[in-house]
């Protein structure tokens, strides 16, 4: 049995027949922009907060800091 | 008859989901609707999940603080992709009073990225003051297909304040491109009665019959009489437009049954209109009804005819190719009283003359 591709390991059997059935490149097309996105939106998440603890008064930042990064 | 552009829809959503220009997905066109919906429900999933722990922690900060000054990190820092993907962590009376603090613009990029499944009670909170600029705001940008994924979660008194705000050519795109459309009868019923004669003439003006008949073809029969009944009281002109559409598309299928579940009066009115005589038109109606077994909703346009276009009838339906009639045949044979006794006879004829009466005789026994 052959190794799974990326999209393969992401999804194991759950995709529907026709995503499953797509050539080699067009499902590695779905999975490097899936995991874009992933890497994307992390990095989004972590300078989104930073960002907005500045804007949170100094006398509330560090609890909310704490409820953040514990 | 939208599965094509169900499917088109279902790519763009994709397309932005995953951040990426819908040209670079072109190689799914043509996959299944539905296929391509479940897809794009696993990767949202999975684009939710990973940032699910953090997301939560933001959620449960902002319980913390003043709605509006949430209101200005969500526009200063979190912006309208991480706004979506945080909202649902945050309660639903707080995100609410958030919401009300930010502009429609931006709350109309928020909703782009949202998961209808995820904020489904937000959603179902929403007041109608918050609906009505949002509405109007992604109306005017063409976000049908946004609008589109929203109204299975939308309460009632939202989807009116909505129609309201949104202009008819906006309903009708927005419908066609329903995630879920077993809901539009029941909004469809939420319009004010004058709102649907505009609706009609909006799809005359606007090439968009196809949109329309669509519309009509997922309500139920009792709500699509009165409508129907409207469409046959549309001026010659729009009628014949309306033919010229469906001639043009090939979707006979979806006009057929609008004929039929209108009045008999609005249906004689509408059968001595010149537009349904040309033979061409005969032609293309008999054939469809044939492949795609629309007798029953053939039958009761072809007893409106006028008597000199009803004689043109069992002539075309003669000429069919021997696997149509056969088609045709059986579909008499089982259901005699369906067919027009002029168009029983043809077709009878027809049979004999192709060799084809065992199967009549199959269906009689």
């Amino acid at each position: 049995m052959p190794p799974l591709d990326e999209l393969g390991r992401e999804f194991g059997t759950d995709l529907p027949p026709s995503i499953a059935g797509l050539d080699a490149a067009h499902r590695d097309t779905l999975a490097r922009a899936l995991r874009a996105a992933r890497e994307h939106q992390a990095v989004a998440l972590e300078t989104a907060i930073d960002s907005g603890l500045g804007f949170v008064p100094r006398l509330l930042r560090g609890v909310v800091r704490k409820v953040l990064f514990g | 008859m939208s599965e094509r552009l169900e499917a088109r829809a279902e790519v763009v959503k994709l397309a932005r989901l995953l951040s990426v220009d819908e040209t670079e997905l072109e190689f799914l066109d043509g996959l299944p609707s539905a296929e391509l919906r479940a897809f794009r429900e696993q990767a949202t999933n999975r684009l939710f999940d990973a940032g699910a722990q953090m997301l939560g922690r933001v959620g449960s900060a902002a319980r913390l603080l003043p709605s509006a000054l949430i209101a200005t990190i969500a526009q200063r820092s979190f912006g309208p992709l991480l706004c979506a993907r945080a909202a649902g962590t945050v309660d639903t009376a707080k995100s609410l009073d958030v919401a009300k603090r930010l502009p429609a613009p931006f709350l109309a990029d928020v909703t782009v990225f949202l998961d209808p499944r995820r904020v489904a009670a937000i959603i179902a909170e929403v007041p109608a003051a918050l609906v009505v600029p949002v509405a109007r705001e992604l109306g005017a940008r063409g976000e049908h297909v946004t609008m589109g994924r929203f109204l299975a979660y939308v309460p009632d008194h939202a989807i009116v304040a909505a129609i309201g705000a949104l202009e008819d050519e906006t309903m009708l795109r927005t419908a066609f491109v329903l995630e879920h459309k077993d809901r539009l009868d029941h909004a469809v019923g939420l319009l004010p009665p004058d709102r649907m004669p505009g609706i009609l003439r909006c799809a005359a003006d606007a090439g968009l019959w196809p949109e329309a008949l669509d519309l009509l073809d997922h309500l139920s029969e009792e709500r699509r009489g009165p409508i129907a009944d409207l469409v046959a009281d549309q001026d010659e002109e729009i009628i014949a437009g309306l033919v010229r559409a469906v001639s043009e598309q090939g979707i006979w299928d979806g006009l057929l049954p609008v004929v039929r579940t209108m009045s008999g009066e609005s249906r004689t009115r509408l059968a001595t209109l010149p537009a349904f005589h040309d033979p061409a038109v005969m032609t293309e109606i008999i054939r469809a009804a044939a492949e795609q077994g629309l007798w029953q909703d053939l039958v009761p346009l072809i007893e409106a005819l006028p008597g000199d276009v009803l004689e043109t009838v069992p002539r075309i339906a003669a000429e069919l190719e021997p696997e149509l009639l056969s088609k045709v045949v059986a579909d008499a044979a089982a259901a005699p009283q369906t067919l027009p006794p002029l168009v029983l006879d043809a077709v009878t004829h027809a049979a004999e003359r192709h060799g084809l009466t065992h199967i009549l005789e199959q269906e009689a026994q």
